[in-house]
């Protein structure tokens, strides 16, 4: 709809991806603040998005990602992976990522 | 061209000494000590247009090196440049009030963002200790609010601008602006202000100067911010209340009540401000506001907001 | 970029009715509430004026801002952080002669066109306005006419300019280079699945037949007025006592007098003929 990147649904894991350069993020108490400037977009991330948030500095793949959650969280790698593929799928739809083709 | 062969005088704006070819309202007027003049105004040729301008509306333009011509045919043009000079070509027939309008208000905002502030469209009154503002929509009654309060003794310290610095020590600072108001008829009807104090700055529309003396006092010190309201109109009674924003509202909000955010943000600040209203956001309590806006309750609004305080 | 959708219409001739049909289909089901007023808001708000001009418009003219309006859209239609869809009540042209219209066609993808006999609008706009039916009538034949004028306190949308009801419909159905469609209140009564689905479709909304079922179901008017009476609705002017009223074609005929009658088909006949409204 109005401004959101509608091909976001078609994310999967193989997918690579890294914050947008057009997305401003800032700390408000322990929480970060996203602002979409294509989309006009807010965000806010709580402690794990945060974090994914900080691991997405640099082009990474959907599956690495996870790995590194999995590992850390001690959690199961495919819960993990069907929540962060719905949580980026948002974040992508608000132009605060975008995938990095290749 | 010397100065000395021009007329000037010495005006306060937000603690900034401001040098003026062009009159200023006496209220305005330097009293102090000595302090290098920060802003200089002078009368002269505006151009027609900024050659690099990066951003163009019928009234504004905003060039690379974050210039800015401002024009209103009926009033005139200004040229805003660095934070520190101000060039005014008035209209031919402009009255110094519509004149005034223009230049208290868009080309102040202005040289709030060019000298690194935060200018928040919002109306601004000491509560207690600290600075209350009220942010909203125009036509949400923001001048309103802060003037039955001022009417109640809190005293004024900004309508319509409020200028925040951000960086300062101690958290964000307000920064004392004009001691006058600008309310429009049903308003000043409302609060019964006398007539005679009024002065109506453009003929067409019934909107009228107030200085805050008619009705209050002026702060004319810097003030911690303390608090922050979004006002927003309910149409049924009986349903006033307040409700703390979480984070990323306050900074979304923030964000939004930038005054001439886009331009600003077409002067490269869009960072800056968004960290600034991430700053302000985790220290200053920011609430909605909801209240029926019905002008025969402004005292029992302004009550409410004196308790949502803790006054 | 794409241009702007416009939901046009002369006062109280469905334009609401459209749009909260259009938020069940782009919100999805039970996305419709009234409280807070709905979504796609009227294009000149002072909010967006003030913030893209770079001038407070409530210490400009109504000449001034009247200007500004043509390059104001324009830069609505170039921010890709505002709304692309936008309810409208102005007439097309402007109301000084020889300025560009409000509504530059180059800043458009579509606009929607909803038309309602004048005899119904007349009836609906005098409790809109809290007048009588002979104001309303006067209104709807007065050139000057505007919605929002606000002279003694300021109003949150700038004020727009509505010329005559016939003169609002024929500006927009006749400006050239406009990708228009249009609906009649009177045939959205009839055939709701037929008439709202070409429009919503007309607009790029995928919607199957289900869903606009359900959409259709969840904005009847018994349901609407149901809800207002309840949640209340924002967009009700503060005097007014309900905006969901009758929503029926044809009521006229129990509430306007012959004189009235015979008043608005002399006044607006020939776009009534036009519109289907007189044989």
């Amino acid at each position: 709809m109005w401004g959101l990147n509608l091909t976001a649904l078609e994310l999967t894991a193989a997918d690579r991806v890294v914050r947008s350069e057009q997305c401003l993020s800032t700390e408000v108490d322990s929480e970060t603040v996203l602002m979409s400037v294509e989309s006009g977009c807010y965000g806010g991330l709580d402690d794990i998005g945060s974090d994914i948030w900080r691991r997405l500095e640099k082009p990474v793949s959907v599956a690495e990602l996870c790995d590194g959650l999995a590992s850390e969280y001690e959690a199961d790698h495919a819960t993990i992976e069907a929540d962060v593929l719905v949580f980026l799928r948002g974040l992508l739809q608000k132009h605060m990522i975008e995938i990095v083709p290749g | 061209m010397s100065s000395s062969s021009v007329d000037f005088s010495d005006f306060r704006l937000c603690g900034w000494r401001v040098r003026s070819e062009l009159s200023l309202p006496e209220d305005l007027a330097w009293v102090g000590p000595e302090q290098p003049v920060d802003i200089d105004i002078r009368l002269g040729k505006v151009p027609d247009a900024l050659i690099d301008a990066v951003q163009v509306t019928p009234f504004l333009q905003v060039a690379g090196n974050g210039d800015c011509r401002l024009e209103v045919s009926a009033a005139g043009r200004y040229l805003v440049r660095q934070g520190r000079e101000v060039i005014v070509q008035p209209a031919p027939g402009a009255t110094s009030a519509e004149v005034h309008v223009f230049l208290l208000g868009t080309v102040f905002g202005l040289l709030c963002h060019q000298r690194g502030l935060f200018p928040l469209h919002a109306s601004c009154v000491r509560i207690g200790d600290g600075a209350v503002a009220f942010c909203g929509t125009s036509g949400a009654g923001k001048s309103t609010l802060a003037a039955s309060l001022v009417r109640r003794g809190h005293a004024l310290v900004s309508d319509d601008v409020t200028a925040i610095d951000i960086g300062a020590a101690r958290g964000p600072l307000v920064l004392p602006a004009m001691p006058r108001m600008r309310l429009w008829r049903d308003a000043l009807e409302a609060l019964a202000v006398p007539r005679e104090v009024l002065t109506r700055d453009r003929i067409e529309l019934e909107k009228y100067a107030l200085p805050v003396s008619g009705i209050g006092q002026f702060l004319a010190e810097p003030l911690p911010l303390r608090a922050i309201f979004l006002l927003r109109s309910e149409k049924a009674p009986g349903l006033d209340g307040a409700s703390l924003m979480p984070a990323m509202e306050a900074v979304a909000l923030l964000t939004g009540q930038i005054y001439r955010r886009r331009h600003a943000e077409a002067m490269g600040r869009r960072s800056e401000l968004f960290q600034g209203a991430a700053r302000i956001a985790s220290s200053v309590p920011v609430r909605r506001l909801t209240r029926q806006l019905d002008l025969g309750r402004l005292d029992e609004v302004a009550a409410m907001v004196e308790e949502l305080v803790g006054l | 970029m794409t241009g702007l959708s416009l939901l046009c219409s002369y006062p109280k001739s469905g334009n609401t009715w459209l749009r909260a049909v259009l938020v069940e289909i782009a919100g999805g089901d039970g996305s419709l509430q009234l409280r807070d007023g709905l979504p796609f808001r009227v294009l000149p708000a002072r909010r967006y004026f003030d913030d893209l001009m770079g001038a407070d418009s409530s210490d400009l003219t109504m000449a001034e801002t009247d200007a500004a309006r043509a390059a104001y859209c324009r830069a609505v239609a170039k921010s890709p952080d505002l709304p692309r869809i936008w309810k409208v009540h102005d007439c097309f042209h402007a109301p000084q002669p020889n300025t560009e219209p409000p509504f530059p066609p180059d800043a458009l993808a579509a606009v929607v066109y909803i038309v309602r006999d004048p005899r119904d609008v007349a009836v609906s706009f005098a409790h809109h306005l809290n007048k009588s039916v002979d104001e309303a009538i006067a209104k709807m034949a007065d050139e000057t006419t505007r919605m929002a004028l606000g002279r003694a306190g300021l109003r949150t949308q700038l004020p727009q300019h509505l010329s005559t009801w016939s003169d609002h419909v024929e500006s927009w159905l006749d400006a050239p280079g406009l990708n228009l469609h249009l609906m009649r209140y009177e045939d959205m009564i009839e055939h709701p699945a037929e008439v709202f689905g070409k429009a919503v479709r007309f607009l790029g909304f995928d919607c199957d037949d289900a869903k606009l079922g359900r959409a259709l179901a969840a904005c009847r008017f018994d349901v609407l007025q149901a809800r207002e009476a309840q949640e209340g609705f924002r967009e009700c002017p503060p005097d007014v006592g309900n905006f969901f009223r009758r929503g029926i074609a044809g009521g006229w005929r129990d509430s306007l007098t012959v004189e009235q009658e015979r008043c608005i088909v002399a006044q607006h006949g020939r776009v009534m003929r036009r519109l289907g409204y007189l044989p």
